[in-house]
């Protein structure tokens, strides 16, 4: 499958966005970047501005300041029905009075496409979603799944120049949602069209997405790849919304290698930004990762924490434990070994476990 | 140069700022609806007004209270029988699935429509003094006079009310009725209730609200009853609505009439805004469940009963005058005035040959095919009319819901003050030198629009409003340009409930007497006008032709209901 455009690469602006909605900010300075091949995902709790901002790079809403390009065209004067992009809502929004193939030709009908070539590839779309025998149905007979199959198909069938998607899989029972996250991320890739996906499911984020934007309050937090976001999340804010709590507070000892002082010893830190400068003794926050951690070792190595365990549950394929970290401060670490209550452990912190945090 | 030049621009402005003004408003939308109430209802009600203070006509206040106390006392009659009448009929259609019940269902909307005149002359051909029953009893008694005397009673007008609005009440309290979760029902009898106890601590309380609205909607009706008790009530009864029609026409004194005229109007409004407050939160109690989960097969011998109860009762209410009507339009029983020899009783065609041939010489005589082209012409102007100003109505409210906080009650209030009132106004209004209100032959489509609109907006409106905006969206991100999103997805969403409303328009103006008989011209008549004429004139003839002319309305109107009936029911298919 090459991209829709014969390999050309096509990209999405976004610059600087702001929105305020009844005088309270929705968005506040919104930048990033999207590409042909690429799926971007926005991750972020209900009200961070998500939705907002597929909206206005839709044209559906204007920004009070901020524009959006496409190959380097500055949208703002162009309409919504000329901007050639889809947007798969998250209630689908299927004409209920249009069969399943009149509501996937309807893109192509606006387009002024001939009879003849409307049929084809609304053939040919159907049957990559593996709907073809429901082309006659009504919409309002399908099922849950069903409909989110015929939403993506309407939106792919005109072969938008981006494909948004709002919250695609939340309308669906969980294990329907797992089993369409992968069918959903192939489909996407198969057509090579740039996506920006709005979620504010984790699990959803890291199967779908090639990079990840952070969104808090209208604000992006973090942009980069997914592994990097989950692995060195750079804010407290970042770690705490990806489910992290094993805080430590400290001073910038030596900045080039990091080393921070907290109450509980010295440790070698992780920058997560490589653009930004740590000053010597100013206050920084350290996150100790929760996964990944060598549990070997003795106590006299740099970078070791002395742990008893406090509770130990059974998760499925790892044990989750609460550990009182040198006697002061409790941490969850998970672990592959299980270990008993009450158990003197000996915790090992690599240099990338010990995550500086920028704010 | 400069001053004129800066003059310009906050000209300029001053239309730039008007023009974004306008376009936030929606007046566009609502502009023509408020212009046609402000001439053809605010114009004519204030004409009312400046008649009463400047005209000296003596005032009688017993003329005034008699009509009052009893119009109250006959609405309120009316209302407690309906609701007796309608409520175990509401029970019945809720509860149990049986024969005939959709027939049954559709037909008993169907007096719900129809003209006044229809039903006074149904109600004559089966109980008037040349009615069927009289006819048989005094065949039977050998007496040549009619035994039963049932026009012209406050009896007439209490059934009439009765087969008018039962309707009202098995549609609003039945379909509150299956709506109400039998869960609730079935945990008191858990918890040890009895059917009885059940029925008056749970039911009932849960339908208090639904029962409440439906006894207002009927009582509005009955109040200003105008048809009902001209004809079957005969001279001895007198609601304001009547008092207003003889005020004005016959005594030809018009600040009596203006005087009831706002009596009535106040009474409506207050009736209006009770409705409309027990209906704004009518759905608390009820809710969401599986469709046809409490209705089923009646199981019981008294389950059986009630059905046969309920089903006869409505047949002889509502189903054997209409039929006795169209049996009467196509037999003969007894000799025609005027034509000698032997006359032939028996099934025959005359009445309906006769509404064709010009037969009279009389100056009034209009030959009754002329009074049915003047009502579809009239109706199809009305149709056009309202649906569209309706529709415009819906757009404004559902696209700015603010504008619907001070215009919707302004348009229904044709609605509340009545058609007699309406008619009343444009006479005071209209007819001045050099118009004769009956030689402008728009006047009557309009006021039939003004009581239609209410209709089409508040069946427009609901489907409009249910149409989500991601619908919208999601076609201009497809590429619909905003006037190809309105063609191929709004109106094709909207189309059902927009020929729903121009059935209903149609339907109004066709059977609308009240206003009618006040402004429409004696040589250029509607059918029911002409229906009126025929009825209170003597002779066989006369007689049998508005019998014909009746049939052909309730024919009419039958269809009417029957593709109403179907339109809603595809929706309720769709959803």
């Amino acid at each position: 499958m090459q991209t829709h455009n014969g390999g050309q690469m096509e990209y999405l602006e976004v610059v600087d966005l702001q929105k305020e909605y009844e005088k309270k900010p929705l968005l506040t300075g919104v930048n990033f970047q999207v590409e042909s091949g690429e799926t971007l995902c926005l991750l972020g709790r209900s009200g961070s501005g998500k939705s907002t901002i597929l909206r206005i790079i839709a044209g559906l809403e204007k920004p009070d300041a901020g524009a959006v390009y496409w190959n380097g065209k500055d949208l703002a004067e162009v309409p919504t029905y000329k901007r050639n992009f889809g947007l798969m809502f998250q209630d689908y929004a299927l004409f209920p009075h249009l069969t399943v193939a009149e509501n996937v030709a309807f893109g192509l009908k606006m387009r002024g496409v001939s009879r003849s070539e409307i049929a084809g590839q609304v053939k040919e779309v159907l049957e990559k979603v593996n709907m073809s025998d429901f082309a006659e149905r009504r919409v309002t007979d399908l099922s849950g799944g069903e409909q989110q199959r015929i939403a993506l198909a309407r939106a792919l069938a005109p072969h938008p120049g981006l494909l948004m998607l709002d919250e695609p899989l939340a309308a669906l029972d969980r294990a329907l949602r797992v089993e369409l996250q992968e069918e959903l991320k192939d489909l996407i890739k198969q057509s090579g069209i740039p996506a920006i996906y709005v979620t504010h499911d984790q699990e959803e984020a890291i199967v779908v997405s090639d990079r990840l934007a952070l969104l808090n309050s209208g604000r992006i937090v973090q942009c980069d790849r997914t592994d990097r976001v989950f692995h060195y999340p750079s804010t407290r804010w970042a770690a705490s919304f990806l489910g992290m709590s094993n805080f430590l507070a400290g001073r910038v000892l030596e900045t080039n290698p990091l080393k921070v002082k907290t109450d509980c010893g010295i440790f070698s830190a992780w920058n997560p930004d490589p653009g930004h400068a740590f000053n010597v003794d100013s206050p920084v926050t350290v996150l100790i990762r929760p996964t990944g951690i060598n549990f070997t070792g003795d106590r006299s190595m740099p970078n070791t924490l002395n742990g008893l365990v406090q509770t130990v549950h059974f998760r499925g394929d790892h044990y989750r434990m609460k550990v009182k970290v040198n006697s002061c401060v409790e941490m969850e670490f998970a672990s592959s070994n299980e270990f008993q209550t009450g158990q003197e452990i000996c915790i090992h912190l690599a240099t990338e476990d010990v995550i500086a945090l920028l704010d | 140069m400069d001053q004129r030049v800066d003059r310009g621009d906050a000209a300029l402005n001053w239309l730039a700022r008007w023009e974004t003004r306008f376009k936030d408003s929606g007046a566009a939308l609502w502009i023509f609806p408020l212009l046609l109430l402000l001439a053809f209802f605010f114009v004519p009600m204030g004409s009312i007004l400046s008649i009463m203070f400047s005209r000296t006509d003596p005032i009688d206040l017993g003329q005034i209270w008699r009509p009052l106390g009893f119009t109250i006392w006959q609405a309120g009659l009316s209302t407690v029988l309906t609701l007796a009448a309608g409520l175990p009929a509401a029970y019945v259609f809720s509860r149990f699935t049986f024969p005939g019940k959709g027939f049954m269902r559709t037909f008993t909307m169907l007096p719900f429509i129809l003209p006044t005149v229809v039903t006074a002359a149904g109600f004559n051909a089966l109980l008037g003094p040349r009615g069927w029953i009289n006819l048989a009893l005094m065949e039977i008694m050998g007496t040549s006079f009619p035994p039963i005397d049932f026009l012209n009673t406050f009896t007439a007008i209490l059934v009439a009310h009765v087969f008018y609005n039962i309707a009202i009440v098995i549609r609003v309290v039945g379909s509150a009725w299956t709506q109400l979760d039998p869960r609730l029902e079935q945990s008191a009898q858990v918890l040890g209730a009895s059917s009885s106890r059940t029925f008056r601590e749970i039911t009932l309380p849960l339908l208090k609200r639904p029962i409440l609205v439906s006894a207002l909607l009927v009582f509005l009706f009955d109040f200003t009853s105008f048809g009902v008790v001209l004809m079957l009530g005969g001279p001895n009864f007198s609601t304001i609505e009547v008092s207003i029609y003889t005020q004005a026409l016959s005594l030809l004194n018009l600040r009596m009439a203006g005087l009831l005229t706002l009596l009535q109007l106040g009474c409506t409004i207050g009736i209006t805004v009770l409705f409309s407050k027990a209906s704004s939160n009518q759905a608390v109690p009820l809710f969401p469940r599986l469709q046809g989960e409490g209705t089923h097969a009646p199981k019981t011998w008294v389950q059986k009963g009630a059905i046969l109860c309920v089903v006869l009762f409505l047949f002889l209410l509502q189903v054997l005058p209409l039929g006795a009507l169209a049996a009467r339009s196509v037999t003969r029983l007894e000799a025609d005035r005027g034509q000698r020899g032997e006359s032939q009783t028996g099934l025959t065609l005359d009445f309906y040959r006769e509404l064709f041939v010009n037969r009279q010489q009389s100056y009034f005589y209009v030959p009754p095919v002329q009074a049915l082209l003047n009502s579809l012409f009239y109706a199809g102007v009305t149709t056009i009319i309202s649906t569209a100003a309706g529709t415009l109505l819906a757009y404004a409210f559902v696209r700015k819901p603010r504008v619907r906080h001070w215009l919707d009650p302004l348009v229904m209030l044709p609605f509340g003050a009545s058609a007699v009132t309406l008619g009343l106004g444009f006479i005071v209004t209209f007819n001045r030198p050099p118009i004769e209100v009956g030689s402008f032959p728009f006047l009557i489509p309009i006021a039939h629009s003004l009581i239609a609109m209410p209709f089409v907006m508040r069946t427009v409106q609901p489907a409009l409003g249910s149409i989500p905006d991601s619908l919208r969206q999601s076609a201009a991100v497809l590429g619909a340009s905003p006037r190809q999103v309105w063609w191929n997805v709004e109106l094709q969403i909207i189309r059902r409930a927009l020929l729903a409303g121009a059935i209903f328009a149609f339907t109004i103006s066709l059977g609308e007497f009240g206003a009618t008989s006040f402004i429409s011209s004696p040589r250029n008549p509607t059918l029911p006008v002409a229906i009126y004429r025929y009825l209170s004139q003597p002779g066989a003839m006369n007689y049998g032709q508005a019998m014909a002319m009746a049939t052909i309305l309730i024919i009419v109107c039958g269809i009417s209901i029957w593709l109403l009936e179907k339109l809603q029911g595809e929706k309720h298919a769709n959803a």
